[in-house]
């Protein structure tokens, strides 16, 4: 017969437990709320700094600077992963996405830049060239993290020796959903033909110059897209630990109920049993 | 009366957008005024004051390096930053002005001259807007 107090002491911790998750699951809601707050502001400027630079793109007859050039070599392959765990299949999926894309192109043809503490950890034990990410871990996104990693991006580019820098993210689709997202960031190719035409397809007058203004344009527009797949994978980050934590705190609820109930039966038979000694002794008399 | 629609954008938020009947900002190749109808335009913007006109009330903002783009009468303003008067801490100004400063003075070797004094210009840019001169 299980022991009254071990059933007590176990209801206590799991209750513990629960208080610890919901108070997660709270945490992470009011981050949820901030960081896609942020990411939604942020939308109009990227936004408008792709339409420009699509459109300035467009017009440019042939395309030229290093960020534009398409050169043989390896691929990078940034992956932003988070800095904690406990948000369910967040890391791992990535991870696995991940590494299953450089398998896929061959573990001497790729390197691998992790941003966050999750995937520095994971590309520690595999066989792929590691470029030193971040070294602070990210507290909050801003424009400056992202300038930071924009810089390395740059650096590794220019440097020579790649063909292509994707970056790899958690999207953030709504709440329960997060998508795994790999977006293409250097070089820059005007991907939209299209998207210019939309823009009313008007010729602009370019001060000082179309070359002038793409040189200045190509960073910021690698910029963006680095703070976007940042603020993206923060908010997904929060929205994931905001599920996983509810479905915790819901299993510790149902763990408490069968526990009390447990004990409840224990408790019952223990008075019967005491019952019965006392009924029997009596008879005995 | 003929008007233009104004967008300021900075990576984070937008920081106005409305109809006005005027704009004056920095642009790299010097300063450009821009009425309504405007025929379209790309090109690069330096640190320093945008001035826009709201029916008759001027405003001002204080703006980091960027683009504009005109089409269709419509301004995008695309900037590091866009400060308003009241969005800027002087005291903090004034902190980077002496830390800029004591930068350039220092003899050290591993300093970046055009960056600190791109800062110092900026500290300056930036006291001299708050107090409105």
């Amino acid at each position: 017969m299980p022991n009254l107090l071990d059933i007590r002491r176990r209801i206590r911790s799991v209750k513990n437990t629960q208080q610890i998750t919901k108070a997660m699951k709270m945490v992470a809601a009011s981050r949820l709320r901030r960081t896609s707050d942020q990411a939604i502001r942020a939308r109009p400027y990227s936004e408008r700094l792709f339409c420009v630079h699509d459109t300035i793109v467009e017009r440019m007859p042939e395309l030229s600077g290093p960020l534009y050039r398409r050169q043989e070599g390896k691929w990078l392959l940034v992956v932003v992963s988070s800095d904690k765990g406990l948000c369910g299949a967040f890391n791992s999926n990535l991870l696995k996405a991940a590494n299953n894309w450089l398998k896929h192109k061959g573990t001497e043809h790729v390197e691998v830049m992790p941003i966050g503490r999750k995937a520095t950890a994971f590309f520690r034990k595999t066989p792929f060239t590691v470029v030193p990410g971040l070294k602070e871990p990210i507290r909050d996104v801003d424009v400056s993290t992202a300038e930071t990693v924009a810089k390395l991006l740059l650096d590794r580019y220019l440097a020579g020796g790649l063909q292509e820098v994707v970056v790899l993210y958690n999207k953030f689709k709504n709440v329960l959903v997060q998508e795994i997202t790999f977006a293409e960031l250097l070089p820059l190719i005007g991907d939209s033909r299209d998207k210019a035409a939309v823009n009313g397809g008007v010729e602009h007058l370019a001060e000082p110059n179309a070359q002038a203004i793409l040189d200045e344009l190509g960073p910021k527009v690698l910029l963006t897209q680095v703070y976007q797949a940042l603020m993206e994978s923060t908010a997904a980050e929060h929205a994931a630990r905001m599920t996983a934590m509810e479905a915790a705190t819901n299993n510790a609820g149902e763990m408490i109920e069968k526990l009390t109930l447990d004990l409840n039966k224990a408790r019952q038979a223990a008075i019967t049993k005491e019952l019965i000694e006392i009924v029997s002794g009596a008879a005995a008399l | 009366m003929s008007v233009l629609h104004l967008e300021i954008m900075t990576p984070d938020r937008v920081a106005f957008e409305g109809d006005v009947s005027s704009v004056y900002l920095e642009g790299s190749e010097g300063r450009l005024g821009i009425l309504p109808a405007h025929t379209p335009l790309i090109a690069t913007l330096s640190f320093g004051k945008l001035r826009f006109d709201q029916t008759g009330k001027p405003r001002e903002f204080l703006c980091g390096e960027g683009f504009l783009e005109i089409s269709e009468n419509r301004a995008s303003v695309l900037v590091d930053s866009a400060e308003d008067k009241d969005d800027i801490d002087q005291d903090r100004a004034e902190r980077a002005l002496e830390r800029a400063r004591s930068r350039i003075n220092s003899k050290e070797a591993d300093i970046d001259l055009t960056r600190a004094e791109a800062a110092l210009r900026r500290a300056m840019a930036r006291l001299k807007f708050v107090k409105g001169e």
